[in-house]
């Protein structure tokens, strides 16, 4: 009876198991089994477009390829999450800037954009560095040194940070309900040739565009900031456990001194460095004080060493200590452009 | 673990295979597998948890092996009190502790005494409501000498911890479950497909009804200040599926996984939302609740059975109990208080049993006069939710004023209309399916749709694709589990 039963819910699955992983293949939202899209998005961005018309990419390997293809560096870079990935040239006008930040950076992603920065000899004058709440969670999984290990030869440190394995990343995806919803949109676009980079003049479309000097504008619809909406995303944001903080109970020591490290790294090589915490829209802040209060309190150990060392520091992951409020957010993490605003002012 | 986690994916394969292996070594051994998956799957949420859940079972199992040798009233009224104490003041410190404190220093500030509530820094363990009030039905079913007490501790502590239905029930009686752990569970494959059926529709209720409608019920809710009292209305109606979708989903997902392992449990909801009266909703909604309550406190005040005061003060008794199980604050008392005044003229006139029978038993549309009896129903249910779901009464209050405004008859206007339409269309299909399967214990139940193969296959896989293009994967846990 048993082995009948297991035998026929297998082959119940099986079909089921096979649309979804042709969807996942074919639309493959995050370009997992797709080969040269980050190099596409690359060469246009040095040819100096701005790309829109993205799907889902590999920002390692996006960052990888942009530092190959460029000789020198800028004198302003910045490296962060997504939460950093807004601060553009106008912030710094009339230096050379460019933004390094990597969707869900973690603090081996931060440690490696620096090394391959300076692998590069492309250390800028002043290096913005962004820190998020989860950073030093130990418990945060390192989800993308793959791609370092796989692009940079000198990749020794990060081979000690935990790792993820580039094949069950890959073939679990083809198993992944939500990557099977992300993947079903991409699909038209694939048949219709609409997942192809576009390059245009434009920063703001009306669809996400990776600018030229590799900072982030969100599509129109996005970018609509009215404060319903905005409160909409902060509420999906907080459903479900909170981004990165699963597990946060301890302080990753290793992570914690690495950054110390960089940081002093950096200014010993004649860089100037700033610390900067993107602030969270303040339901969310209230939630961390409540459910991690330890992301908060490493934000300010981080502070006080930094400011102890003389490191300039803006910003912090409490809206009102630099008084933004809703009207800031495009959602739950991420500022809009009056937030960012508020810790480098425009300059053009 | 929640059961649409992947961690429940990889649980349940690796407990059915030794549950089953276990079975050549008889019941006991059945049962020690159940235990220790149990333990597992509760403690996955804090392993503190697994001490307490252990002394209630300790407890309850050594209070009925006393009541079985006791010989003396008082020495058994003792036994039952000790039971009662441990239960209902576990359940009063961890759930009902703070909101004590801070009523009663309110009270206070009426008086003119100004204090300030010390509140306690207490985690409320996930499903205390639900095993303390099983461990309970125990004891009450040994004293009253209508079960005869277990004398097998495994056996015992897999009636009370059982994973399945451990978190949010159903709450199981021990005439019912127990003996069902005294015997060697056989294998059956009908039961085990019946099963994941089962599972199936709960996870379409759970991921694809309840998740998507909490989105706008959320919004709402939680900024109700911004809206008309259209789309606040709309926010009710839509919190009316997240709860219904989230409880029922979860019930279905319980019951179905426990027929996985050759468990019976009890039917939680009856297609609630098609009831033609409130008595008849009672009937329906959280049926393992409703009838714990009936038998363990309204028959024993007096039930319908003494005079017309009587069954008034017993009525309410059991609704605002009812509702102040749910969760401490005011919000919930109010909640039964008014299906107290739903059901009161029902009963008062005799008419609260008017609607035993299927609904529209030999036709498949109801006729008119049921159809407003439903839809009036559905819609007294629904301005109640209100209740449940406000933050406070001032809260409750203001989303009724506004509701009662002229701005109620204004086109709703809130964010992500468009992702709203698409989940009323959801809600339709899934009314839908409810109301042809309305006969069976859960809609999808083979006998509701044709026995071809093909159609009903066609049908799972279409339940599982819209699951997998429109579920919400985000890892929501259940309503039912902060209860």
């Amino acid at each position: 009876m048993m082995p009948r039963f297991v035998k026929q819910l297998a082959l119940f699955l099986l079909p089921l198991g096979l649309v979804l992983a042709g969807v996942n293949y074919i639309g493959d939202a995050a370009k997992l089994f797709t080969d040269g899209y980050e190099a596409s998005i690359a060469e246009l961005m040095t040819q100096g477009h701005h790309v829109t018309q993205l799907s889902d990419y590999n920002d390692r390997r996006l960052q990888i390829e942009l530092v190959k293809r460029r000789s020198t560096g800028p004198q302003i870079a910045v490296i962060g999450s997504s939460r950093a990935m807004l601060l553009n040239e106008h912030h710094f006008y009339p230096s050379s800037t460019f933004n390094h930040s990597v969707y869900a950076a973690t603090w081996t992603d931060l440690l490696s954009l620096f090394k391959l920065l300076r692998a590069h000899n492309q250390l800028p004058d002043t290096l913005i560095i962004g820190i998020d709440p989860w950073t030093f969670n130990p418990s945060h999984l390192h989800a993308h040194t793959h791609t370092w290990l796989e692009f940079e030869s000198d990749g020794s440190y990060v081979q000690r940070a935990p790792s993820f394995n580039t094949l069950w990343e890959r073939w679990s995806s083809l198993f992944s309900p939500s990557y099977f919803q992300a993947s079903m949109e991409e699909i038209p676009k694939r048949i219709s040739g609409d997942d192809v980079p576009l390059p245009v003049n434009e920063r703001y479309n009306a669809k996400r565009t990776r600018c030229s000097d590799g900072s982030l504008t969100y599509d129109t619809i996005f970018g609509d900031t009215d404060t319903l909406l905005v409160l909409d995303r902060v509420q999906l944001f907080l459903r479900g456990p909170l981004y990165g903080m699963k597990g946060y109970t301890t302080t990753d020591k290793e992570g914690f001194s690495a950054m110390q490290e960089m940081v002093l790294t950096a200014h010993d090589q004649g860089v100037y460095p700033i610390v900067f915490f993107a602030p969270v829209a303040p339901q969310v802040h209230a939630r961390l004080a409540r459910e991690y209060p330890i992301a908060l309190n490493n934000e300010q150990r981080f502070r006080d060493w930094a400011v102890e060392k003389g490191i300039e520091v803006r910003g912090s992951f409490n809206p009102y200590h630099s008084g933004i409020s809703i009207r800031h957010f495009y959602d739950g993490i991420h500022m809009n452009e009056t937030g960012v605003s508020v810790f480098f002012t425009p300059r053009d | 673990m929640l059961f649409h986690s992947l961690e429940f994916a990889f649980f349940i394969p690796v407990v059915f295979a030794l549950y089953w292996l276990a079975g050549r070594g008889g019941s006991a051994a059945q049962n020690a597998v159940a235990v220790a998956a149990s333990a597992v799957f509760y403690g996955w949420w804090d392993v503190r948890f697994l001490v307490l859940i252990a002394a209630s079972t300790a407890i309850d199992y050594a209070v009925g092996r006393g009541l079985k040798t006791a010989s003396g009233t008082l020495h058994r009224k003792l036994l039952l009190a000790l039971s009662i104490v441990v239960n209902l003041g576990l359940l009063g410190f961890f759930k009902y502790a703070n909101f004590f404190i801070v009523e009663f220093t309110e009270a206070f500030s009426l008086f003119g005494r100004q204090l300030e509530p010390r509140t306690l820094s207490i985690i409320l363990p996930v499903g205390i409501s639900f095993y303390t009030f099983q461990t309970l039905s125990y004891s009450i079913d040994v004293y009253r000498r209508r079960l005869e007490p277990t004398h097998d501790p495994v056996a015992f502590a897999a009636f009370v911890t059982f994973f399945p239905q451990l978190v949010a029930g159903p709450i199981e009686r021990a005439t019912k479950l127990l003996p069902q752990f005294a015997v060697v569970r056989r294998f059956n494959r009908d039961e085990a497909i019946d099963g994941l059926r089962q599972i199936l529709w709960g996870l379409f209720k759970k991921l694809v009804i309840a998740d998507n409608a909490a989105r706008h019920a959320d919004m709402i809710f939680n900024y109700s200040d911004a809206f008309s009292g259209s789309t606040l209305l709309l926010g009710s109606f839509f919190f009316a599926f997240q709860i219904y979708g989230d409880f029922s989903g979860y019930s279905d997902m319980a019951i179905g996984t426990a027929r996985l392992f050759g468990i019976q449990l009890s039917q939680n909801f009856n297609f609630p939302y098609f009831s033609r009266d409130v008595a008849e909703f009672w009937r329906r909604w959280h049926i393992s609740l409703s009838t714990w309550f009936r038998d363990y406190l309204y028959i024993p005040l007096g039930g319908s059975r003494g005079s017309r005061w009587q069954t008034v003060r017993n009525t309410f008794a059991i609704f605002i109990v009812s509702g102040f199980w749910h969760g401490a604050n005011l919000t919930f008392i109010a909640w039964g208080a008014l299906h107290a005044l739903y059901f009161l003229p029902l009963q008062l006139t005799k008419r609260n049993r008017r609607y035993l029978g299927e609904r529209a038993a030999d036709r498949s549309i109801p006729a008119l006069r049921q159809l407003v009896s439903m839809a009036s129903t559905f819609t007294l249910v629904v301005l109640a939710w209100v209740l449940f779901r406000a933050k406070n009464i001032a809260h409750a209050t203001s989303i009724f004023t506004e509701m009662a405004s002229a701005s109620l008859f204004t086109e709703p206007i809130f964010p992500n209309r468009r992702h709203a339409f698409y989940t009323g269309l959801l809600i339709l299909l899934f009314l839908g399916m409810e109301w042809i399967g309305r006969h069976n214990r859960y809609a999808i139940e083979t006998t509701a749709f044709s026995k071809h193969r093909f159609i009903r296959y066609g049908l799972y896989y279409t339940l599982l694709l819209i699951i997998l293009a429109f579920g919400c994967f985000s890892g929501n846990a259940f309503i039912y589990f902060q209860f």
